[in-house]
């Protein structure tokens, strides 16, 4: 069996996605299925505006652990993976982001938002996290 | 510019990072043109639209040479950092603004506009992160 070994800054991070992020994600998705689906709840004013921002806690939580885990970690190798990573995440975002946007503009429709921009960056940045660990292994 | 220091990898950088900008507005006006005089369609505007964005494409690797060339550890640490913060702020941003526009209908923000908030960000974090190791 391999054991796996973290530095104290990796087992703060796991904590604070558990503990912060995961409940974050779970309430805001009882919320949705509850409040948007079910009841059918179409918020105005402050209301939105609260609801807009409360939406977008989870991911904000997630820059914020991130940020602190980089701060924190001791172990020069997995902070330069994480940085790699995310290098290549914000490349590939803006990459895609102007493609989309260009096409946008001349009349070509790639159904992309602005919202889809996080989802495009973390998939890319545990896509090029799970190869440069191959590559060093 | 004192923040952005005076290494010859700085100096490439900035050469490139204008150039490529140019080539971006050349292109767009070309592309720009192209659309409006001919009306193009079908496969031929599939491959003509996304031209302008590849100035961009240029940028970011324009960014990623700096970083391979600069020996100066402090300045690539500074830079790596300045991105890391451009980057947070920018899906904050995005995040929020995807999310007003949800439950709001605030309106609706270009994907084309995503690259030019990044860089706002990195100009306004760049000489606070210089800053603080002064």
């Amino acid at each position: 069996m391999e054991h796996h070994t973290g530095s104290p800054a990796k087992f703060k991070f796991e904590d604070r996605f558990l503990f912060i992020i995961v409940p974050l994600f779970v309430l805001l998705g009882i919320l949705d299925i509850w409040g948007f689906h079910y009841h059918h709840l179409h918020p105005t004013g402050a209301l939105a505006y609260m609801c807009a921002f409360l939406y977008s806690m989870p991911m904000i939580a997630f820059i914020v652990v991130l940020g602190l885990y980089l701060a924190e970690e001791t172990d020069d190798f997995m902070r330069a993976l994480w940085v790699q990573s995310i290098l290549w995440g914000i490349g590939a975002t803006l990459a895609i982001a102007n493609f989309c946007g260009a096409s946008a503009r001349f009349g070509l429709d790639p159904h992309l938002g602005i919202s889809s921009i996080q989802f495009v960056f973390l998939l890319v940045m545990i896509f090029t996290m799970v190869v440069i660990k191959l590559r060093y292994r | 510019m004192n923040c952005i220091g005076k290494s010859p990898a700085v100096r490439a950088f900035l050469y490139r990072f204008v150039a490529m900008l140019s080539a971006n507005v050349v292109i767009y006006t070309l592309t720009f043109i192209a659309f409006h005089r001919f009306q193009l369609r079908g496969m031929v505007a599939y491959l003509l639209a996304p031209l302008p964005a590849l100035p961009i494409v240029g940028v970011l690797g324009v960014f990623a040479l700096y970083l391979k060339e600069e020996q100066d550890d402090f300045q690539r640490s500074i830079m790596i950092q300045s991105i890391l913060w451009s980057t947070g702020l920018l899906l904050a941003a995005t995040n929020v603004w995807g999310f007003l526009e949800k439950f709001i209908d605030a309106p609706r923000i270009e994907m084309l506009f995503v690259f030019p908030l990044f860089c706002v960000f990195w100009v306004m974090v760049a000489p606070l992160v210089q800053r603080r190791y002064r």
